[in-house]
């Protein structure tokens, strides 16, 4: 039997890493149980064939986290940069706007389609980076529920939005880019990113209006050794502060004792051995709502086998070419690429039907990723990676479903490229099942922690500080996962508040300040 | 206290960070870099975008290279037909082929001497390559002590790394992606094809299973018509993965690995074409699969040889 202070079950990115790595270097001795040889499993990369790279998660906020100043990643062995070309976005009329992260290259993009929406945009983005930092901790980089910062963050964007809080409140996402912009195709190409319902539903009143201004935040950059040198640095940022990190072993159940949740019992993967492990302070489970409430068996509490994590999922189609694909020019300089719908309404019709089990949803808002032009490799292999819009999960029929899919997005890239056929070196799909096989803690492959359209946003998600004494959760909280690493952040600063740790020299970073420095530093340059 | 600069390596192999993880643990600073995506050379396990977890290379290892790292010892590694190896084998005397040794040894019956050239491909060794005889020698003699590894064999350099990181040192990885590698020597490599099914998969009573060769002389006259480019029914073994095999939420899955020598020149024969006839020898329907992946020998750099390619310290 071993003893820590913290016990951290499931050691995924966004949650049990970060949240790991914060309280060993607070000073607690806490142990990380991950079933994987490597942490972060929706976060690793791996090379098809040797030098072509793909990165399971191919999109890096992390340079919004304060973890990359306060654990001090960069030391850790983990390199950040801002890409040349943020992103593209393309009809199938042929319309398309590429987005650059120098301002003015972007809004001379959307003058192509409405000089008045693209002084709208820069304008708004102006005042929208001027607040971030603020505005990113009280909506991201707080342990919500938290009504004050809730109610902070939504005067700070009614104020970047010029309307007033009651307005805001009132108005759907589709709404607020109807008073917005003039233009259809600056409607749709700058909705391509919030469409993917990563932090809410966009039809909802007030929560469409947030979910779309947040979205703008999102700033993303690349990490040139591959995006799993992110879970890495956090990996060995935490092992150097003596972290004990379990690798290949398997939670089985999580233990209360007298009304406190005091550990959990574990097997090291290949053998049948089970071992109890105890925690003095905390347990943080990183294992999603319903597993988590399976570990716990009668113990758990109603909401946790009540939360939906079986809507929004995705499914993926990795292809090797043998060139890259035929796109324009200045589209195909972009890392990611969004195939989205060929008019306004269509994209609001979309919308409607995403919230809906249609699987037509997946065909309507298409990522690409093209990782040539991330991780520079072999000269006559391309990898690049198709992800479908968010979509339900149906059913457990997806093995059948993953062909049909896979041929029909063929036929969506062909018709970019005729020659693709002839190119295409080596297909594979994964579909939603096979995210659900390889990491149990996403049920249904859910990769954000629950669903928006069930009606679980801020302050429907599941609290940080459990209402079993000494638990607490790092999933399916708000926000949701993805690589900004809040919700590790968060569940730290609730753990670390209630072990009497949190003041600690290195802990002040504000969210968004490694791009900050960046743009100080090319300032004074 | 002088204050030394660390000590930069810069590697690929797995024993360049062995060797990093022993000085650090001695107290010298020490600051590793690897430019491929992952420290550890060959002893790699990858999931791709799939639930499955593949040893890149080959799957047994000396158990020496293991340390604390939890092992399997699989009772019976090689099947050819009816015949079985279990963990010991005679010692053998070394001439100069595989079938050479068996002679001097005085290996008589046909049984033993299927089992033992068998064992030789499996270990990459090409039984008529000269000093496979002393190849198959070494690889009779560690028997015993080759063994599978719990997490899969990207669990050793893990812990290699965390030892380094945990003694104040610093790895890291993936800064260059790709670097042109020279071309094979040699006429035969090994392929491997990574495969993940709904279902049971083929069903395997040894950690290797042989296909496509029931005894010595068919494995022979098999490698020879492969060295004159004509790659016909597949001729390998199906390396069972049941050891990496997690307990799914949904249903059975299964993967296994393919393993076999084929021409190592790149455009010798249709990639697509021998996975197909893999896996109709072996038994799999096709609409089960949920992952195949074959790496030829110009992936997976492994060139069929005089000694063996078990990962050893
Ligand atoms: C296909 C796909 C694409 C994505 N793309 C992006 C993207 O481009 N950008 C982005 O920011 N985000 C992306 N995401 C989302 C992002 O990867 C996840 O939100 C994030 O990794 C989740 O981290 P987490 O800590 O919340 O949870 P998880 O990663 O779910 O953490 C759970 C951990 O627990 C382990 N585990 C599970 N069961 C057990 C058990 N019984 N015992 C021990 N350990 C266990 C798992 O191996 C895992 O490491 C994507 C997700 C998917 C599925």
């Amino acid at each position: 039997m071993t003893e820590y202070d913290v016990l951290v079950l499931g050691g995924g990115l966004s949650g049990g890493l970060p949240a790991a790595a914060y309280l060993q270097k607070a000073g607690a001795r806490v142990a990380i149980v991950e079933q994987g040889v490597d942490a972060g499993r929706f976060y690793l990369s791996y090379e098809l064939y040797p030098g072509v790279r793909f990165d399971h998660s191919p999109v890096n906020f992390s340079g919004l986290s304060p973890a990359i100043g306060d654990l001090d990643l960069e030391s850790h062995g983990y390199a950040l940069a801002p890409p040349p070309v943020t992103l593209a976005a393309m009809d199938g009329r042929g319309n398309s706007a590429v987005f650059y992260p120098d301002m003015a290259r972007t809004c001379a993009e959307l003058a192509r389609y409405s000089p008045a929406d693209a002084d709208t945009f820069g304008a708004l983005l102006g005042r929208l980076f001027a607040q971030a930092p603020a505005l990113l901790k009280a909506a991201f980089y707080t342990p919500h529920p938290d009504a004050a910062a809730y109610s902070e963050a939504v005067q700070m964007t009614a104020e970047v939005l010029q309307m007033t809080e009651a307005d805001l409140l009132r108005t759907t996402g589709p709404e607020l880019l109807e008073s917005l912009f003039e233009s259809d195709e600056v409607r749709r190409f700058v909705t391509a990113l919030p469409a993917l319902n990563l932090f809410g539903d966009l039809l909802q009143p007030g929560q469409g209006a947030l979910a779309w201004a947040w979205s703008l935040m999102l700033r993303a950059a690349v990490a040139p050794g591959g995006n799993q040198s992110l879970v890495k640095a956090l990996e060995r940022s935490f092992v150097a502060s003596e972290g004990t990190l379990l690798r290949n072993t398997v939670v089985h159940d999580i233990l209360v004792e007298g009304g406190r949740c005091v550990g959990a019992t574990v097997t090291p993967f290949g053998t049948t051995d089970v071992v109890t492990l105890r925690a003095r302070g905390a347990v943080i489970s990183n294992l999603g709502a319903p597993l988590t409430g399976r570990l716990l068996g009668s113990h758990a509490w109603p909401a946790l086998s009540g939360w939906k994590s079986d809507n929004r999922v995705l499914t993926v189609q990795d292809l090797v070419l043998r060139r890259p694909l035929d796109l324009p020019e200045d589209v195909a300089a972009a890392p990611r690429v969004y195939l989205v719908w060929d008019s306004w309404d269509e994209c609001v019709n979309w919308l409607a039907q995403s919230r809906t089990d249609s699987a037509e949803t997946y065909f309507g808002d298409i990522e690409l990723t093209q990782f040539h032009r991330i991780y520079p490799g072999a000269p006559n292999r391309f990898g690049l990676r198709v992800r479908y819009g968010t979509g339900p999960y149906i059913d457990d029929a997806w093995d059948a479903r993953k062909g049909p899919f896979a041929e029909r997005m063929r036929g969506i890239l062909g018709a970019l490229d005729p020659e693709l056929d002839a190119i295409v070196e080596y297909e594979h799909t994964a579909s939603p099942l096979d995210f659900w096989r390889s990491n149990p803690a996403a049920t249904h492959g859910n990769p954000i922690g629950g669903d928006f359209v069930g009606g679980q946003w801020i302050e429907d998600r599941l609290p940080y500080r459990s209402p079993v004494p000494q638990l607490y959760l790092s999933n399916a909280v708000w926000p949701p996962a993805l690589s900004w690493l809040a919700a590790g952040y968060n569940v730290a600063c609730v753990v670390a508040e209630d072990l009497g740790i949190r003041e600690q020299p290195w802990w002040h970073h504000q969210p968004g300040s490694w791009f900050a420095a960046r743009a100080a530093a090319a300032e004074s340059a | 206290m002088s204050v030394d600069a660390p000590l930069e390596i810069v590697g690929r192999g797995h024993q360049g960070l062995r060797r990093a993880a022993d000085l650090a643990k001695s107290g010298t600073p020490v600051v590793y870099r690897e430019p491929g995506l992952r420290a550890g050379g060959r002893l790699i396990t990858e999931s791709f975008l799939t639930p499955f977890r593949f040893n890149l290379g080959p799957a047994l290892v000396h158990r020496r290279l293991a340390g604390a790292v939890p092992v399997i010892e699989p009772d019976l590694l090689v099947a050819v037909a009816a015949w079985r190896l279990g963990r010991d084998a005679r010692p053998l005397s070394a001439a100069e082929t595989v079938a050479a040794t068996l002679d001097a040894s005085e290996v008589d019956d046909p049984e033993t001497r299927a089992v033992l050239t068998a064992l030789a491909l499996l270990l990459g060794i090409d039984p008529d390559a000269p000093w496979s005889g002393a190849g198959i020698v070494q690889g009779a003699a560690d028997l015993a002590d080759l063994v599978l590894v719990g997490g899969g064999n990207g669990s050793i350099p893990a812990a290699w790394i965390d030892e380094i990181v945990a003694a104040g040192g610093t790895v890291i990885e993936g800064l260059s992606p790709w670097q042109p590698e020279p071309p094979l020597e040699g006429s035969l490599g090994t392929c491997r094809l990574f495969v993940g099914v709904r279902g049971a998969g083929p069903s395997l009573d040894a950690f290797a299973t042989a296909y496509g060769f029931s005894d010595e002389s068919s494995l022979l006259e098999g490698l020879s018509e492969l060295r004159h480019g004509r790659v016909g029914s597949p001729l390998g073994f199906v390396l069972s993965n049941a050891h990496l095999d997690s307990t799914p939420t949904t249903g059975a899955i299964t993967s296994f690995v393919w393993q076999g020598p084929v021409p190592s020149r790149d455009g010798a024969f249709s990639r697509y074409a021998y996975i197909e006839d893999v896996l109709a020898a072996v038994g799999v329907d096709e609409r089960d699969v949920i992952f195949r992946l074959l790496w030829l020998p110009a992936e997976t750099r492994e060139i069929l040889g005089g000694t063996p390619s078990y990962l050893d310290s």
